[in-house]
């Protein structure tokens, strides 16, 4: 027996789809169902195990607010001094799981399954931007987002995460259960 | 249109638009306000005052006027009460007036005046008391208000921005354009905002040259070249409101030549404030100063100016200051006749008088206005000076009384207003950290100590090497020689709030009954507490309480400023969410399959089904044989939102058994136990299921509602309490989907869908946990049980929610299975005796008035809460404990009372209520109660009272089905 997969948007999963209809212009929508994601927890100071960490995903673990580190094309978003978020290939995520998970068996750092939890929107085009700004402040900072970075905050009422991939282009996590309302308050956008 | 000027004013004059006012058609051009339209059109009586009725005409020209509220609709939708003076005139604006019944020039209400000796401050506090104010209330509200709102929904569009800047300039006025200028090649983001259809404020009507050139003509050089570096300039957009940390509300109003489109929320973060708001002027207090004629001096000059309107033939003009100066020249080389300008100065200190004398207008001194006369427009003023008194015929009366500064939104910020008694007004001397209070806000009268000001506000934030810009004025504010009210005249004839009704009388006679505090004069007066927010009337009010309890205006203070500076439409607030985005909803993974099976959702959080229409034509019934169904054979239940957080750690186990009642030092791998935690009062924050998954790993499963606040709750004491614990706390209840198989066939069922784990009674046993495949794919199942069935919860990835739902009704067809709704779960539960959280438990409930004292007094280690539940209030033979009811022919109303024990009916003391009931096909009218020493009235009978009903019903023990509880063991 084998169930087949559903993306939060109802998309099969496993390849980006665009989601078609009533956005605004300079604006297209895509459902990345093909990203796995991977939540780290620590209890402790990650600092004496930057290396092992790094050997175990892949990637090193940005210590900074704001900050996303990619390689291999993985990426790791900061979320708060003691968790992450690592971004992976979906068929990736039992891997990154289990070499994690059983080489702390203590688990002093822990992985949880979390590729169910986020739904992945790639928004692109001039008018993403504006689009999210009447949303909620994507950044506090003063300057913005900057490509290249991230950040946790509220979006249309719902938290998400925010990652600024180029000037025109945003990758937007949020949790699953809200994606249907985040689409149609996108759509309710258009007006421009 | 009478009152238009033949020349001058910034309008359109090629563009003719047409309006309607209270029927009749009017016109107006493009440029024109509302207010600038009606006063060309002739209109004199726009309104009638809230509490006498005496009829009200313009006073201002824009957002201080306190009597022009009207009703507007254009082509985009209608406002039940908008100032005149904040409205764009534009083609087919329907505008009615909103006080006076049947009309404002034909008011019955007027009749008020003629009691209106007795109808003085507190006097609806004091008379409608008795018998009931209720009696009164409805009578008196509808007397009261500005326009009746629209049921309709509008066609505007209202949305929300979020942004930062690292400047933000609130003013577009001499002041607030010259700190601008200072900024330019800064590379700072500069905001620049002004609540008036285009930048310059004050530039746009008074004379004056900046730089050897028009001040005008200065200003929209300004605006070009500060469009040009990239500053935003935000017009028709008005500063709501100052919070913490400089962050802004702003409203900006978006138009076209039909009206108001739709508003822009912003939300705005700025790193530095320059505040240039600008000052309002305020008026002197006479003897029926209310008439529809009498005007604010400066709102003269802007009508003159801006709009060529004429605000009558004759103009007569009263100052304590050089503003009246500047009206009277302006009015008079705009060819409007001004009999008199009447100063309540001396000659000698009045260099701008020989100019006046010079253009025709006779000036007399030491003089006051002591009354006037007109009943729906002014016709006379009487004039007292020092050679005795003295009558003038005209229509128009412009009132300088001096200026207050616009520091509202300082004062949000906590900035506190000091009056200065050199220049008569408040001033923030100590502006909030990282703001430039300048030009009118910060008191300055005059035009280039406006733009020193703004240069060098813009001089602090970025030093750049440009000059201040120079001005040059024939005339200028001056000083304001103080004069609040004028000696003649009734204080009860003498308005000090024009919207409000309040006269200098009502002051007098707050004070005399001891409301001292300006707070308490506010309340008991409604001094400034209009739409109007008493711009024009504050100051002066507090100068009469000065006056009358003796003391210094600085000693009285002022009340506190509060956001919003001005009205804002609710949708602009609500912005997008309206209708189906009114607030986020959310949905379960497997949503999509609940649909195609009929079910009606409720909101419980979540988008869950109340109960399917594939099971039953009513609710009842579906209900009846969904309940069936898990008692019988199988029951399919989505319970996706249930909270699911993990906990792990070396400490985990540590840190969980200080949040549990249980004790979780015992639980070993793959079992669960059911258990409270409690906040640090004793009293039940939520109950759930924990599970064992290994010595450093725990799934904690808090209820549905409550997943996000546990989680917030084990976070705050890992993080202030217990840093040094060794625990990680991840949230994951969306990455699972949850489908519970409940009923005696529920594990034929789960055998199908082929685990790759034991089953069996023996290896999973109720209260156990077990991770492995199930259908394929990765899972977490937990035997336990919330119906008093065999019960099992399979959690899969989200993503597979919809395939395993589906799979499962396919297999579970020919078992009698079919899916379950909230209505029927939450019966199920009731039958059995399990509490449902938040409907059994209340405020006050703590484990030992549910029937866990025997846990609570096993766990010999600490927990939240713990030390509480030995304090007299967790203890106290009052509490009420939890029970079974049970009534023999009607069903038992959740909520109702339960009577005390020997009385018959209402009223009496209540011993408790129902908290939970519903028609169990097993059990009859069942229920739970909370019941004072409940559980020592085992077989008692009590009448519990409902809407008027009462029932007999009997306490008994809340476990009505399977009380042995064998049935969760098979």
């Amino acid at each position: 027996m084998m169930l087949h997969a559903l993306s939060p948007m109802g998309f099969p999963c496993g390849a980006p789809t665009l989601v078609r209809g009533g956005f605004r212009e300079g604006l297209s929508v895509s459902e990345c169902s093909d990203f796995g994601c991977v939540l780290l927890t620590a209890t402790v100071d990650i600092t004496d195990f930057q290396q092992e960490l790094l050997r175990l995903t892949g990637v090193e673990l940005p210590l900074l607010s704001g900050l996303v580190v990619q390689a291999d094309g993985r990426y790791v978003v900061w979320l708060s001094p003691r968790s992450w978020l690592i971004l992976c290939r979906l068929d990736e995520e039992p891997k990154l799981l289990d070499s994690i998970n059983s080489n702390f068996p203590c688990r002093s750092i822990h992985a949880s399954a979390f590729s169910d939890y986020l739904c992945w929107l790639s928004l692109e085009g001039e008018a993403a931007e504006d689009a999210l700004r009447q949303g909620g402040f994507i950044s506090l900072a003063n300057d913005g987002l900057p490509a290249g970075c991230a950040r946790r905050t509220l979006m249309s009422g719902i938290p998400a995460i925010i990652h600024r991939k180029t000037a025109i282009k945003w990758m937007i996590g949020i949790e699953r259960s809200y994606a249907s309302y985040f689409s149609q308050w996108l759509k309710s956008q258009n007006v421009g | 249109m009478i009152h238009r000027l033949a020349q001058g004013g910034k309008i359109d004059r090629s563009q003719k638009l047409s309006f309607k006012f209270n029927g009749r058609r009017m016109y107006g051009h493009t440029g024109d306000t509302l207010a600038s339209a009606l006063l060309v059109n002739g209109v004199r009586v726009i309104g009638r005052s809230l509490k006498y009725h005496r009829p009200r005409g313009l006073y201002g020209a824009g957002a201080e006027d306190p009597n022009a509220m009207l009703a507007v609709r254009d082509a985009y939708g209608y406002d039940p009460a908008i100032r005149a003076g904040q409205v764009r005139l534009v083609e087919g604006l329907d505008v009615k007036t909103v006080t006076g019944w049947p009309s404002a020039q034909f008011d019955i209400g007027a009749v008020a005046q003629l009691p209106a000796p007795i109808l003085i401050a507190g006097f609806y506090y004091k008379t409608f008391m008795w018998p009931n104010w209720s009696w009164f209330e409805g009578a008196i509200q509808n007397a009261t208000g500005y326009g009746k709102p629209s049921s309709n929904a509008d066609n505007r569009r209202y949305e929300h921005r979020h942004d930062t800047c690292d400047v933000l300039i609130i003013g577009a006025g001499p002041a607030g354009l010259a700190a601008a200028r200072g900024l330019i090649g800064s590379g700072l983001r500069v905001v620049l905002v002004d609540d008036n259809l285009q930048p310059g404020g004050s530039l746009l009507w008074e004379e004056g040259t900046i730089d050897s050139r028009c001040a005008l003509d200065w200003a929209a050089n300004t605006v070009t070249t500060l469009k040009a570096e990239g500053i935003l300039i935000l017009t028709s957009t008005t500063v709501s409101g100052a919070y913490d940390e400089n962050f802004f509300t702003m409203i900006e109003s978006l138009h076209d030549d039909f009206g108001v489109v739709g508003e822009r929320l912003w939300k705005l973060r700025a790193n530095k404030v320059v505040l240039a708001t600008g000052s309002t002027e305020r008026p002197v207090m006479f003897q029926n100063n209310d008439r529809p004629g009498v005007m604010l001096s400066s709102a003269v000059r802007r009508f003159i100016a801006e709009f060529g309107a004429a605000p009558g033939k004759k103009l007569a003009v009263f100052a304590n200051n050089d503003s009246g100066y500047l009206t009277a020249i302006a009015a008079r080389r705009a060819g409007i006749d001004v009999p008199v300008l009447i100063d309540s100065r001396s000659r000698h200190e009045l260099p701008h008088a020989t100019l006046a004398e010079s253009l025709g207008i006779q000036c007399v001194f030491d003089a006051e206005v002591t009354d006037t006369t007109g009943y729906k427009g002014l016709k006379q003023v009487s004039v007292s000076t020092s050679r005795g008194k003295k009558q003038y015929q005209c229509d128009a009366l412009a009132v300088a009384g001096g200026w207050t500064p616009l520091i509202h939104l300082a004062a949000h910020r906590g900035a506190k207003p000091v009056y200065d008694a050199d220049r008569n007004m408040f001033l923030c001397p100590e502006a909030p950290e990282n703001w430039h209070i300048i030009g009118g806000a910060a008191g300055c009268l005059s035009l280039a100590d406006a733009l020193r000001g703004g240069h060098n506000a813009g001089d602090v934030i970025f030093a750049s090497a440009r000059p201040s810009p120079v001005a040059s004025c024939e005339i200028e504010y001056g000083q304001v020689s103080v004069l609040w009210q004028t000696r003649a005249g009734k204080p009860n004839k003498k308005w000090v709030d024009l919207q409000n009704d309040v006269k200098v009388s009502d002051v007098s006679t707050a004070a005399m009954e001891n409301y001292v505090s300006v707070e308490h004069l506010k309340r008991y007066t409604t001094l400034g507490m209009g739409t109007d927010q008493g711009r024009t009337s504050n100051v002066n009010g507090l100068a009469i309480l000065a006056q009358v309890t003796g003391r210094e205006i600085s000693d009285v203070g002022t009340t506190t400023f509060r956001p919003p500076y001005t009205a804002i439409r609710m949708n602009t607030i609500a912005g997008k969410r309206q209708g189906d985005l009114y607030r986020p909803r959310r949905q379960m993974p497997g949503h999509q399959v609940h649909v195609k099976a009929g079910a009606v959702f409720d909101d419980f959080g979540w988008e869950r089904p109340d109960w399917y229409k594939s099971n039953g034509g009513d609710r009842e019934s579906a209900v009846s044989t969904e309940m069936a169904a898990v008692r019988h054979a199988v029951g399919v239940f989505d319970g996706s939102p249930l909270g699911k957080i993990e906990i792990a750690g070396p400490d985990a186990r540590e840190f969980l058994n200080r949040f549990y009642v249980s004790n979780l030092m015992t639980l070993k791998a793959g079992r669960v136990r059911y258990s409270f935690m409690l906040k640090e009062d004793g009293v039940i924050f939520d109950d759930g299921v924990i599970a064992c998954v290994d010595d450093n790993l725990f799934l904690a499963g808090p209820t549905s509602g409550n997943a996000a606040g546990v989680a917030a709750w084990f976070e705050k004491w890992r993080q202030t309490e217990w840093p040094s614990m060794k625990v990680a706390i991840a949230p994951v209840t969306a990455n699972w989907a949850s489908i519970a198989l409940a009923g005696p066939k529920a594990r034929e069922l789960l055998r199908l869908l082929e685990p790759d784990f034991d089953i069996s009674d023996d290896s999973f046993p109720h209260m156990s946990f077990r991770e492995g495949l199930v259908a394929g794919v990765t899972a977490r199942v937990a035997r336990v049980s919330f119906t008093g069935e065999l019960q099992y919860e399979i959690s899969v990835p989200a993503r597979y929610a919809v395939a395993l739902l589906e799979t499962v009704l396919r297999l579970g067809s020919d078992k009698g299975g079919c899916l379950i709704g909230m209505e029927a779960w939450l019966r199920l539960r009731l039958e059995k005796g399990y509490i449902h959280l938040g409907s059994d438990t209340n405020g006050r409930t703590t484990p030992l008035d549910i029937g866990m004292a025997g846990i609570v007094a096993r766990k010999e280690a600490d927990f939240i809460g713990k030390r509480s539940l030995s304090l007299p209030f967790a203890i106290s033979e009052e509490c009420e404990q939890l029970v079974g009811v049970r009534s023999a022919l009607t069903p038992l109303p959740i909520g109702g009372r339960i009577l005390t024990p020997g009385i018959e009916r209402p009223p009496c003391a209540s011993i408790g209520y129902v908290t939970s009931a519903c028609i169990s096909p097993s059990a009859g009218n069942i229920g739970m109660a909370l019941i004072e020493r409940g559980a020592e009235r085992m077989g008692e009978t009590v009448r519990i009272y409902d809407n008027g009903q009462i029932i007999e019903a009997e306490i008994c023990s809340p476990v009505f089905v399977d009380p042995d509880h064998e049935r969760l063991q098979k």
